[in-house]
């Protein structure tokens, strides 16, 4: 979020007799015109009550095996030209042992292109200011809202204060 | 794929035969190759663990027990294989066949993994453990042509290569080709009995060449599939023995 | 100390199994920081032996024509079995939904990373010149002379730097939620650590569905990294000319022997978590038997491939393979031999086959026995292969360890438990969020 907002947040056990049904929450708040990339649930376990949804992650883990096959060939090649050896009538360009480094390249390749995707589709980086939820801890889950302005705001805050009587907090992010 | 060796039929190719009935075991070649390849004397102590650095080396290996025996004299060098099972196990290219068929080290590149050390067959190569020295008077003897080797690197008999080149800038500079016996490693001149032969294989109708193709040399463990550039010449003959075993009927009485 | 890892704000008094998990990290006794001295008392020493030898030539080890491989291998091939404890159990553990396995993969990917660490040293420690270790790195030069990529250890170059970088990130990416949780406890240095490794992890849902997704897929090429690596290890062996190493069965051998002797090495690190950090209710004895049987099945398959490399030299009777056989089984190195025949399987055999064996007492006394066996069975490989020439003139059987290498390869178990000691206290040895720490209280045993 690259300007100001006020995130609204509520806290609620997602486990045990009293878990919340968040995804009907979630479905709630959308269905009240709130877009969907300001919603988000935070929790300390993955939840199973959300579904998960598809990813490009293992085709663009192909794609890097891909790029690292094709890679470390034409460098090989190229590597092995550019200095040739006498090889006493050996084939200068070996292929079996092409093929032993091509393939740890391949996965290695395959690899930093799915940490790449997570990394990207998960928003993940050392860069980003922490939005934290410190208090946050096992068996709850926080629900948060990031408004555009303090309307939204209140709106949501309304909307929320029907829905769980739980500790809600607002917090004026940068 | 690519071979880079275009030029291996226009350039000579380094070969040496070793004459086994002439050997006479007399370490005259392991003297004159330590004098002349600048190899260290590692001493007493590390001669009794193994830790000698001989070139050439005369295996002598004893046939038989007791009062009936044979001992056979054979002189080992590196065996310049054509297929040299050192080269590519070499991580940064420290070993190579050159254009002339010799396999060289190149001293400066070895980082000493001393893999070529194990996957020689035939135990030529030889690791510096230490730094030596040549106490005084024997630096003197020092040969300048051959660089001395640092400690953690490989060293291996090399067909005198310095001696080659030296020969073959002196004929390029008075514009005429290389003679056949113009060459000869250090073994190969001091060895009284001239069990040493150095030649060039691809010199035309050259004596050497002539008898490298010989169907009666041998190889040493040529079940490696190393295809050395060493070949060796002993004489079979029938042992007496056998001889006097054998039944004596006249010839012609078989025939009839 | 500025940097403290606290308890859940919210909860005073009530302690949960995260915080219970996170007990390590808040506190240091006495005895750790005087370990922690002694063993990097050891490490310095080998550092000193290394440099020594370095200074001095690899002389001063035992190794001479035409054992050029000693103790140094050994112990190469050894750390880099060990190190398959980890990625390859947990990567199957995982792709196989094995529900056990919670509080078991942390601590085996740890050790993966660590013996990685250590092992991948020794290619340069027992080089003759260390200094120009780099030669074997594929960089331009100004002369423009690359490594030989035919070269088997080549091989493990490439293998080795790819392994260790699949395993960091093995070991990082399920640690993720982990370290925010640290972050969100925690304060001073402590704090900017975590936050920075955390990387701004949340907890959103798109967050876990995308990590779960990433660890499954990364399991899977996991294990074809760790396959090929001891695979390519083996083949430093295999693909020489020395009678006894050219084998078509040491991939495989490799890989068992491997995955062997990680399973006892994490069997062996989990009982000392358990015994010095209270884990008692985090690592329980169905997790010992568990992986005891996964050991059960190894040392079968440990024994049977030892078999068939033996049967098959003996029955084929070639004098050059014979050489070596009969320095293992009746001659200059048999004693070794059975030894390592009696630690690998006559002593773990009946202790993880009989079940009343089986506990973790049993287990354990079973994996350090083949820890032992594993070390030997890496060194009945490498020296008699060496020794036993084909030219009967070179044979050597006077190999023996120097100073420099016996302290430099006990300073590689120092290593590796120090490297582990000072995780524990950064990082949770346990995974926390895999635990589901909500539903498991926290155990009486452990004190503030």
């Amino acid at each position: 979020m690259k300007s100001a907002t006020i995130e609204v947040s509520l806290r609620l056990p997602c486990e045990g007799e009293n878990a919340a049904d968040l995804p009907a929450m979630v479905e709630l708040l959308r269905r009240q015109g709130v877009a969907e990339r300001r919603i988000q649930v935070l929790s300390r376990e993955p939840l199973a009550a959300f579904p998960a949804s598809r990813s490009h992650m293992s085709k663009l883990g192909m794609a890097g095996a891909l790029f690292g096959f094709c890679g470390a060939i034409t460098g090989l090649v190229v590597m092995t030209l550019d200095y040739r050896v006498h090889t006493g009538g050996m084939p200068l360009i070996a292929s079996f042992p092409l093929g032993v480094i091509t393939y740890e390249m391949t996965l290695l390749s395959s690899i930093l292109a799915m940490l790449l995707t997570l990394f990207i589709n998960a928003r993940l980086g050392p860069a980003r200011r922490m939005a934290g939820h410190p208090e946050l801890d096992y068996g709850e889950a926080i629900l948060s809202v990031h408004c555009e302005d303090r309307l939204q705001a209140q709106q949501v805050r309304e909307l929320l204060a029907r829905l769980d009587p739980g500790p809600m907090a607002t917090k004026v992010r940068q | 794929m690519l071979n880079s060796d275009s030029s291996t039929n226009v350039r000579p190719r380094w070969a040496m035969i070793v004459d086994l009935n002439a050997c006479t075991g007399c370490s005259a070649c392991v003297v004159a190759c330590r004098a002349e390849n600048n190899i260290p004397i590692t001493g007493p102590d590390e001669a009794a663990y193994n830790g000698t650095i001989q070139w050439m080396r005369i295996e002598r290996n004893w046939k038989g027990r007791d009062r009936d025996f044979r001992v056979e004299n054979r002189p080992v060098n590196c065996q310049q294989c054509d297929d040299a099972p050192c080269e590519p196990v070499c991580p940064v290219l420290a070993t190579y066949t050159n254009a002339e068929g010799v396999s060289v080290q190149v001293y400066n590149r070895c980082v000493g993994t001393r893999y070529c050390g194990l996957n020689c067959p035939y135990q030529a190569r030889f690791f510096n453990w230490f730094d030596y020295a040549w106490p005084s008077p024997l630096d003197v003897q020092l040969n300048p042509d051959v660089s001395i080797r640092t400690r953690g690197i490989m060293e291996k008999c090399s067909f005198c290569i310095q001696r080659i080149n030296a020969a073959e800038r002196q004929a390029e500079r008075e514009k005429r080709p290389l003679q056949a016996d113009e060459i000869q490693p250090a073994c190969a001149q001091s060895c009284p009995a001239q069990a040493l032969i150095f030649g060039d294989i691809h010199q035309p109708g050259g004596r050497f060449s002539q008898a490298w193709k010989d169907p009666g040399l041998e190889t040493l463990l040529p079940e490696v599939g190393t295809r050395p550039k060493v070949r060796y010449a002993r004489r079979v003959a029938t042992p007496r023995s056998v001889l006097a075993a054998a039944p004596e009927t006249p010839v012609a009485e078989v025939e009839a | 100390m500025s940097a403290v890892i606290s308890p859940a704000p919210h909860v005073s008094g009530v302690k949960t199994a995260a915080d219970a998990l996170l007990q390590p990290m808040r506190y240091t006794s006495r005895a750790y920081r005087r370990m922690t001295l002694l063993l990097l008392m050891v490490i310095g020493w080998a550092m000193f032996c290394f440099i020594y030898q370095a200074m001095v030539g690899l002389g001063v080890t035992g190794l001479r024509r035409p054992v050029f491989w000693g103790f140094f291998i050994t112990d190469f091939v050894f750390w880099i079995g060990i190190s398959h404890a980890g990625t390859l159990i947990s990567a199957i553990l995982r792709l196989t939904n094995a529900t056990w396995r919670y509080p078991v993969t942390r601590a085996a990917e740890a050790i993966t990373v660590f013996a990685l660490m250590i092992g991948g040293l020794f290619p340069m420690v027992h080089l003759g010149r260390p200094w120009f270790f780099y030669w074997l790195a594929p960089y331009p030069t100004e002369r423009m002379i690359w490594p030989n990529f035919r070269s088997p250890l080549e091989w493990d170059f490439f293998a080795i730097s790819t392994y260790l970088t699949a395993s960091t990130l093995y070991l990082y990416l399920p640690m993720l939620p982990d370290l925010a949780l640290a972050r969100d406890r925690s304060r001073g240095w402590r704090h900017r650590l975590y936050r920075f490794l955390s990387m701004s992890w949340q907890g959103t849902q798109v967050q876990w569905r995308r990590l779960e997704l990433a660890i499954q897929l990364m399991a899977a090429v996991v294990i074809g990294i760790a396959v090929s690596v001891h695979t390519i290890v083996s083949w430093d062996f295999a693909m020489s000319v020395v009678p006894s190493w050219h084998s078509t069965i040491f991939g495989p051998y490799f890989v068992a022997g491997a995955i062997f002797s990680g399973i006892a090495a994490l069997i062996v690190i989990m009982a000392i978590l358990r015994r010095v950090y209270h884990l008692e209710a985090y690592l329980q004895p169905k997790h010992f038997s568990n992986l005891g049987k996964l050991l059960l099945t190894m040392t079968l398959l440990w024994g049977y491939f030892v078999t068939a490399e033996m049967i098959t030299t003996w029955y084929g009777n070639l004098p050059d393979e014979m050489g070596t056989f009969w320095s293992k089984v009746s001659g200059h190195y048999a004693w070794l031999f059975w030894t390592m025949v009696l630690c690998n399987f006559i002593i773990p055999f009946p202790l993880l086959a009989i079940r009343k064996l089986r506990t973790i007492g049993g287990t354990v006394i079973a994996s350090c026995t083949i820890l032992v066996g594993m070390w030997l069975e890496r060194f009945i490989i490498v020296v008699p292969g060496a020794a036993s020439q084909r030219l009967s003139f070179n044979r050597w059987y006077g190999y023996y360890p120097h100073w420099t290498e016996i302290s430099i390869s006990l300073a590689t178990l120092c290593a590796m438990t120090l490297l582990y000691m000072l995780f524990t206290k950064v990082f949770p040895i346990i995974s926390i969020w895999e635990l589901g720490a909500t539903k498991h209280s926290a155990p009486a045993a452990v004190e503030e």
